[in-house]
């Protein structure tokens, strides 16, 4: 019999040192690593002993205090051996412990974190079976059915049963048996010569002790006292997208995330607790393996003609190789970004390696997309119809065969059966396929632990010509050198590319982007001279294949630390590395294209390279001065810099276009070339003291100094301080064995942040450059503002975490409340001054809102297992303060209803601003010549409203045109007094529903994901309700049946918009409801038992089929209600954006 | 630690700009500080603000549309366009906003220079020249500005007070006609280099002071709005028309400008030569325009139809009066008034470059109706980037005949009616050299005023000159009030004009926000 006197201790990384001791007195070895191990940071594993004399026990405590081993012994087989004399440096444990045990006769066997001594097997015996039976029962005492039981280095095992027995054969006592169900802690023992071994397997309480990356460091979620909210790899990986923000998209809680518009590559907006500002970036910082970084959309290169898709510049990582993501979202968590964490902070960590065998991963996935949607536009039998109504005299109908220029009775009329037909949405979107293929590998072994992976993405699209692919490499090291030093590397590099024609509106702001082309382009062929500014028929397919557009872009991420342990405690951290992107985009629009026929053919290349480099060194202290008092300091240094670089060329006129833009010399004139360089840099000091009294009150605070270059002397260095305080109120002796609650927290936090984010040098008197005759002028084009500074919010966070019966209800409430003061605004000046505007400090935005989390484990049994976790978000959005000015303006370029929104104080960023619309004018409010005489056709009536009617200050309103609100009761409807505020494009809720179902080897998963209350100001509605009929283009099926005439008198919609001449005023008709519910993802995955795949010799098989975007229940009428418009304070406009793909995919997973 | 060394590591210094102190150090400084002052003329935005609210979009629709020349589209609406030829410019409107900002930012440019000028160490006669020409442009704008909107504040320092309130119309003219007459002083007879201001272009923009000045105060120009600002009643108008004749005289007889041999060669964008023998100022443009900076006269000025037959968009048409107010044997109506031009339509050369002929209108009835005189080549041959939609062509601001019919006027109202009426054969018979007395008799009025009112409008329309023109003359309202809804195609939109228009809109609001921003007279019933 064995009596072995164990020395556990518990180990944790970074924020709390051993807290206790455990002397266990134990019939049999105890081997409870994993439990006690968290997190992936390991400690110097190498030991360095000098000793005279010394004894085996000293031995082994030396190497429990220096490395992360724990060692366990039966104290009567080493007291025998006698003291000796010990020089190793920097050597093994595998080294240390031969040697020491080498002459004995006793020898090891490490098993996890835990070494066992033991005294030698003797020579080969015949194997001895030996029968061992046990129970194995959960804390409480309860079986546990179906806990698999193996013995460890063999493949012999077997299971518990309905009451938690289970009975196996053993081939000699050092046998170790493992012990593994889902939802419990793995558990290790050592058989010795025990026949009936009971287990008692704890509860995995993985959640709570789950790693949160803050700022600078980690803490165990139960410590924490911000607000942040996490997803690890596993959640990542199940829907099958592209890039992370998809991946994450509607799973956080007050992380709101939409993308630009369905193109594959396009930009997503991540919004974190509102928009905080007007006119700066409302993105939050992102920190990619410690790299901080500001997503600069500019750096990756996208269509420089028309509307641009701005394009994801976070679109290179590869969301396979992501560990986790972090999101910071109170003050005290960002605070320790200090300038830069106003819009939060995306913390992301890519996979390091992990301890166990070697491991190698395949994912692989192939998918098929398609249009979630088609717009009812008029086919072409029906477009002639139309085209009857509103120009029956024109070259559709007629030869101008008496060339007298008129189309009309006296010319041959067109044999419109001979006219080519086209249902150009049918013909062109097609089903895009895609593969994406990773393979990735973890090592950790001894000292060193490295992993990587290389991912390969080719993603079609549904519009023809249109995709987006992806090559990413990483590889990261670790390396402890010895018990105080250890140092890593981490390269990161990829490549995309983003191919495919400008994809919203056109030249010179047109309407005439690829996808608009789609739904509006004249479904039957013909070339009208007046229109057709080509010279010829365009048409989308030629808009298609006559463009080219194609970005590369090729992104290194590189970061390596030094973390050097003067003393227990002190520990100082050395950082550095950069981003470095660099992005290519050419661009060709041929002849046969809208976008280049005026050019004669064009040419444009443009390359952007940026490098967002940074050094961070940081020192920290933590110490338990007794059981009852923790203390965590760290202070910190931080230099960034920020260099970007542009440069264009266009040509134009290619009489030759074969060579297309990889030619550009044939392009005869030189349409214009552009330069630009910008360098900004920061200095940074901050610290954090992390303190906890008692175990359960926590307080943290943090201060941070940034000086950034954007600012003048003296106003450079802003100051931004935090304050938490978090309560463990379950650890209160009243709650300490609660049955129902097994979590509470109180989370309490006050902390500035600041932002910066504007071009540099704002507070200068810049010059512009000013041409004349071809001559180069330059003309002042802002005056100086020495004083501009920070931009400040101040946010206050209250949140409670409650965990319900051992955690398996798990609730998470925030509210908050952000106040953004001094502005960095634009802010216009008087124009007599000569300047439009002036960058200054000035007013205020105010963010409200709760946020509420739950996660559930519904069912936990051996063979089912169902999770659900839901969140749900609210902000509220108010301008509080926008300076000496009513309001800003919000234009729309290219369009016939421009002047569309406001920001206004007292509303949120991103309202329409216009009459109220009030049905259609009839033919009652009316009267016509000859005192309304009956006889007179409808069109050639001179129409009069009656008294009393309200009319539209300068336009001749008719019966059909659209009707608007007299707000103010005068009798008329003017801009002055009848405009009001008519949408909102932030929803008032957003959230996501996730359910995780296991049975057996069959896993379900099913999210849905929406918003509700924000609204869309559909501007193509004006065009597809006849608007501009000169331009020859399709109309809606549905108003094209149902529109105002004289025998339809409908009060929905107006007549022809050419023919309602206030359609084109910017009114609440345009609004529409974009509230929406998405069944964003379902996937079904298929996990082949441990038999089959040992026959086929892999490690882990699982194939699975998921269906993305497969349904969405909305009342917009477009293409898709997740738009967001280029211009952020009107994020809700939509001109006809690229439809959303619902996607297919099949894929397998293989570990080795 | 890091960092802790680096106490300059944030002084950094801006790569792709300038700073203001740092100009005007050397003469080229100087040169480039006036060209920066020039670009305002025809600039596409300023400091990244609106779209051509100079001479290259916006100003030539403030001053021709709403008219009885000039008419919106029916069925057009783009609210920063359509009310200009509708009369329904609000104070909101953001090409008044835009435009009151331009050409304020023009005259802190001019303010600028002339406070520097001196740290340049320019050599002179080119010191003189370059102050003289920063005058004259601040005249110029300042005239616009004027025109447009009334009595402004007048800056003579680039520190423009924010706060400064309007300054009557008097002192606005008083410096108005300082900044000519010093331009008039100081700058040769024709400029050093190409484009720029000459003595003669001065001279000219002053008969213009001096004859708007003289007919606002015969004509009573706003005085039923009882708005002492805008008031003419300070106006010497003897004094005005004294002024006008002797320089119109001095102009005619020693500039060197006179009427070039084709009328058309006026309005074609490759004819530069001749344009420049007529024209006293013009607005430049050249092929490889650095950066833009073209011209523009795509939106109404050219014939409609397809741009790769050089065809524009008519946003604006004539209206039917105009065509009528021609006689069928005027050359120049086949120039000024056309129909479409079309890819497979017929080509003329003018000088080796090809043009599309517009097809001719006989009758403004027709829908495609439209102003034609303005021309684009065929843009084939066009070296300009984006050919089809920009323009190289130089655009005369103040051409020699409309001297001549000045200096009719100036005439007229010093008691010589005959030799004022020569004067009026003297530019008819340019383009009519066969016809002139059927038309001389065709065109006779009793009243001189209203022949010569016509006559400026069958010569100079559509170039800037009609509003000022019907308003100077106290005939803004009467006008449009005598158009009918049926006399040409796009004439249907007059009674929508005519329902607009008011006594008070001849001067344009104050911008909105102008005031919002800080406090300052709005001209009345806006």
């Amino acid at each position: 019999m064995y009596k072995i006197y164990a020395a556990l201790k518990c180990r944790r990384n970074f924020s709390i040192p051993s807290k206790f001791v455990l002397t266990m007195k134990l019939t049999f070895v105890l081997l409870t690593a994993v439990f006690l191990q968290v997190g992936a940071n390991t400690r110097a594993q190498n030991i360095s002993i000098n000793k005279q004399s010394t004894s085996l026990k000293e031995v082994f405590q030396l190497i429990e205090k220096q490395t992360s081993f724990t060692v366990v012994y039966d104290s009567k087989i080493i007291k025998a051996t006698k003291p000796f004399s010990l020089t190793v440096k920097d050597v093994s444990i595998e080294t240390l412990l031969d040697r020491c045990l080498r002459d004995l006769d006793l020898d090891y066997i490490i098993s996890m974190n835990t070494i066992v001594v033991r005294k030698k097997p003797n020579a080969p015996d015949p194997v001895i079976v030996t029968r061992v039976t046990g129970k194995v029962v959960d804390s409480k005492g309860t079986p546990i059915p179906g806990v698999s039981i193996r013995i460890k280095g063999s493949n012999k095992g077997t299971s518990t049963d309905m009451d938690g027995k289970y009975t196996i054969d053993v081939p000699e006592p050092t046998s170790i048996l493992v012990f593994t169900s889902i939802g419990y802690n793995v558990k290790e023992l050592l058989v010795s010569n025990e026949k009936v071994i009971d287990v008692i397997l704890m509860e995995e309480v993985k959640s709570l002790d789950d790693l949160v990356v803050i700022g600078y460091g980690t803490v165990n979620k139960k410590d924490l006292t911000g607000s942040v909210s996490s997803i690890k790899a596993d959640e990542i990986s199940k829907s099958k997208v592209t890039s992370f923000q998809e991946a994450i998209q509607g799973k956080m809680a007050g992380v709101q995330i939409s993308s630009s518009s369905g193109e594959p590559g396009a930009a997503m907006n991540i919004s974190i607790r509102g928009a905080n500002t007007i006119y700066g970036s409302t993105s939050p910082l992102f920190v990619i393996d410690g790299v901080p970084y500001d997503a600069n959309a500019n750096e990756v290169g996208t269509a420089s003609i028309g509307n641009k898709t701005s394009a994801n510049p976070l679109a290179n990582l590869n969301p396979n190789d992501i560990e986790s993501v972090d999101v910071l979202k109170d003050a005290s968590s960002t605070a320790i970004y200090g300038s830069r964490g106003a819009n939060g902070v995306v913390i992301i960590t890519t996979k390091t390696g992990k301890l166990g065998t070697p491991k190698i991963d395949y994912d692989g996935y192939m998918s098929f997309s398609n249009a979630t949607k088609k717009l009812g536009v008029l086919s072409p039998d029906e477009y002639l119809d139309y085209r009857r109504i509103v120009s029956p005299n024109t070259i559709l109908f007629y030869k101008d065969t008496n060339k007298d220029g008129l189309y009309n009775e006296l010319d041959e009329p067109v044999d419109l059966s001979k006219l080519e037909k086209h249902d150009w949405q049918d013909e062109t979107l097609q089903t895009g396929i895609s593969q994406n293929h990773n393979v990735s590998f973890s090592v950790k072994k001894d000292n060193t632990s490295y992993a990587g992976g290389v991912g390969y993405l080719d993603q079609g699209a549904i519009v023809r010509n249109n995709d987006f692919k992806r090559y990413s490499a990483r590889l990261r090291v670790d390396q402890d050198f010895n018990s105080k030093l250890k140092i890593g590397l981490n390269i990161s590099l990829s490549q995309t590319g983003q191919d495919g024609a400008s994809q919203s509106g056109g030249g010179d702001g047109l309407f005439n982007g690829i996808v608009q082309n789609l739904v509006i382009s004249k479904p039957v062929e013909f070339y009208d001279p007046l229109w057709d500014r080509a010279g010829a028929y365009i048409s989308p397919l030629t808009m298609i294949d006559d463009a080219y557009k194609s970005a590369a872009t090729v992104q290194n991420n590189i970061s390596g630390y030094l973390n050097y342990k003067f003393i227990p405690g002190l520990t100082l951290n050395i950082s550095g590395g950069g981003i470095l992107t660099n992005s290519k985009t050419k661009e060709f629009y041929g002849k046969k294209t809208s976008w280049g026929v005026g050019d004669n053919g064009l040419g444009i290349i443009q390359d952007q390279k940026a490098a967002s480099v940074f050094s961070t060194s940081q020192l920290t202290y933590e110490k338990w001065f007794n059981k009852d008092h923790y203390l965590n300091a760290m202070i910190a240094t931080e230099i960034n810099q920020y260099t970007y670089e542009y440069f264009s060329v266009q040509k134009s006129n290619f009489a030759d276009e074969s060579t297309g833009i990889d030619d550009i010399a044939k392009g005869t004139i030189a349409k214009g070339s552009a330069s630009y360089k910008d360098v900004n840099r920061r200095l940074s000091y901050f610290g954090r003291v992390n303190y906890t009294l008692l175990t359960k009150h926590l307080f943290t605070g943090t201060f941070r100094a940034d000086g950034s270059d954007k600012f003048g002397k003296g106003k450079r260095f802003g100051y931004f301080p935090s304050f938490a305080y978090g309560w463990l109120i379950s650890e209160e002796p009243f709650l300490k064995n609660s049955k129902q609650i097994s979590n509470l927290k109180l989370r309490l936090s006050y902390g500035e942040t600041g932002n910066e984010r504007i071009e540099s040098y704002r507070y200068l008197a810049r010059l512009e450059n000013a041409f004349y005759n071809g001559e180069l002028g330059q003309a002042p084009a802002s005056s100086a503002n020495p004083n501009l500074k920070w931009e400040t919010t101040i946010q206050y966070n209250a949140g409670i975490d409650l965990g319900l019966f051992n955690n398996r209800i798990e609730l998470t409430l925030d509210v908050y409340s952000k106040q953004t003061k001094n502005m960095l605004l634009p802010v216009y000046v008087p124009g007599r001054t000569g300047y439009n505007q002036q960058w200054q400090n000035i007013g205020r935005v105010d963010n409200k809102g709760i946020e509420f989390q739950i996660n559930t484990k519904n069912i936990k049994s051996r063979d089912f297992n169902w999770e659900t976790s839901f969140n749900i978000s609210s902000n509220r959005n108010e301008v509080k303060d926008i300076g000496n000015i009513g309001y800003i303006p919000v234009t729309m370029g290219g369009g016939w209803i421009t002047n569309v929104g406001r920001v206004t104080v007292g509303q949120p960023i991103g309202t329409a601003y216009g009459y109220v619309s009030d049905g259609v004018y009839q033919i009652s409010d009316f009267t016509w010549d000859n005192n309304s005489d009956p006889t007179i056709p409808h069109d050639k009536r001179f129409y009069v409203p009656k008294p009393g009617v309200v009319q539209v200050t300068g336009v001749n309103i008719r019966p059909g045109s659209s009707k608007f609100k007299d707000l103010n009761g005068d009798g008329i409807v003017d801009l002055d007094n009848d405009r009001t505020t008519i949408s909102r494009s932030t929803p008032k809720f957003f959230g996501g529903l996730n359910n995780t179902i296991r049975y057996k080897n069959f896993d379900l998963n099913i999210f849905l994901e929406g918003a509700y209350g924000n609204q869309i100001f559909n501007e193509s509605k004006y065009r597809l309700e006849g608007g501009v009929s000169s331009t020859w283009m399709n109309i809606n099926k549905d108003f094209f049946y149902n529109r105002w005439t004289t025998e339809n008198p409908s009060n929905t919609y107006g007549d022809f918009g050419d023919l309602n001449k206030t359609a084109t005023l910017t009114s609440s008709y345009f609004v529409e409801d974009a509230s929406y519910l998405r069944l964003k993802n379902v996937s079904i995955g298929y996990r082949f038992s441990d038999d089959l795949t040992k026959k086929i010799g892999v490690g882990s098989a699982r194939i699975y089929i998921s269906g993305s975007n497969l349904h969405t229940w909305t009342k917009y009428t477009g293409y898709d209600p997740e738009i967001q418009s280029e211009n952020a304070l009107l994020a809700g406009f939509d001109r006809i954006s690229y439809p959303r793909a619902r996607v297919y995919t099949i894929g397998l997973n293989v570990g080795f | 630690m890091l960092g802790s060394g680096c106490k300059d590591y944030l002084d950094t210094k801006p790569y792709s700009f300038n700073t203001v102190e740092n100009l005007y150090k050397t003469p080229q400084d100087a040169e480039i500080g006036l060209t920066g002052c020039y670009s305002i003329l025809n600039a596409t935005n300023v400091q990244g603000t609106g779209f051509g609210e100079s001479f290259t979009v916006k100003m030539p629709i403030m001053l021709n549309a709403g008219t009885d020349e000039l008419v919106t589209q029916d069925g057009f609406t783009d609210p920063n366009y359509a009310p200009f030829g509708t009369a329904e410019v609000s104070s909101q409107n953001e090409t008044i906003r835009n435009n009151w900002f331009f050409l304020f930012a023009g005259i802190n440019r001019c303010n600028y220079l002339l406070e520097n000028i001196e740290k340049a160490n320019v050599p002179q006669p080119r010191r003189q020249e370059i102050i003289g020409e920063a005058h004259f442009l601040r005249g110029l704008l300042y005239f616009y500005l004027a025109t447009f909107y009334g009595g402004v504040p007048v800056y003579e320092t680039s520190q423009q007070d924010p706060k400064a309130q309007r300054d009557k119309l008097e002192s606005v003219y008083q410096l108005i006609l300082a900044d000519f007459n010093n331009a008039y002083q100081n700058l040769p007879n024709r400029a050093g280099i190409d484009g720029r201001a000459n003595k003669w272009s001065a001279a000219g923009y002053l008969a213009k002071v001096y004859t708007y000045l003289g007919s606002c105060n015969e004509n009573a120009v706003g005085k039923s709005l009882n708005y002492p600002l805008n008031s003419f009643d300070w106006v010497n108008k003897t004094e005005m028309y004294a002024n006008a004749k002797s320089i119109t005289n001095k102009i005619i007889a020693e500039s060197g400008f006179g009427l070039t041999k084709n009328y058309s060669y006026l309005f074609r964008e490759t004819t530069k030569s001749q344009l420049a023998e007529e024209s006293l100022f013009s607005i430049q443009s050249k092929t490889n325009s650095a950066n833009g900076n073209y011209n523009l006269w795509l939106f109404w000025q050219i014939p409609i139809g397809s741009s790769v037959a050089g065809g524009g968009y008519g946003w604006f048409r004539p209206t039917g009066e105009l065509f009528f107010k021609y006689d069928n044997a005027d050359e120049r109506r086949k120039n000024n008034l056309t129909l479409y031009v079309a890819p497979q339509g017929d080509k003329e050369n003018i000088e080796g470059t090809n043009y599309f002929i517009p097809l001719p209108c006989t009758d403004p009835l027709n829908g495609n109706y439209c102003v034609g005189k303005f021309r684009y080549r065929d843009p084939i041959s066009k070296s300009i980037s984006n050919g089809t939609a920009w323009s190289d062509g130089n655009v005369s601001l103040l051409r020699y005949a409309d001297i001549l019919l000045l200096n009719a006027e100036a005439k007229f109202y010093t008691g010589d009616e005959t030799g004022a009426r020569e004067r009026l054969k003297e530019v008819r018979v340019r383009a009519n050299p066969a016809t002139i007395n059927a038309l001389t008799t065709a065109y006779f009025k009793a009243n001189f005023i209203d022949e010569l009112l016509d006559e400026r409008s069958r010569e100079l329309c559509f170039e800037g000159w009609r509003r000022v023109d019907l308003i100077r003359f106290g005939k803004f309202e009467s006008s449009i009030a005598a158009l009918t809804d049926y006399l040409g195609s796009w004439n249907r939109i007059v009674p929508l004009l005519k329902s607009n228009m008011k006594p008070y809109k001849i001067w344009y609001p104050i911008p909105k926000t102008e005031i919002e921003l800080s406090p300052i007279d709005q001209n009345p019933k806006y």
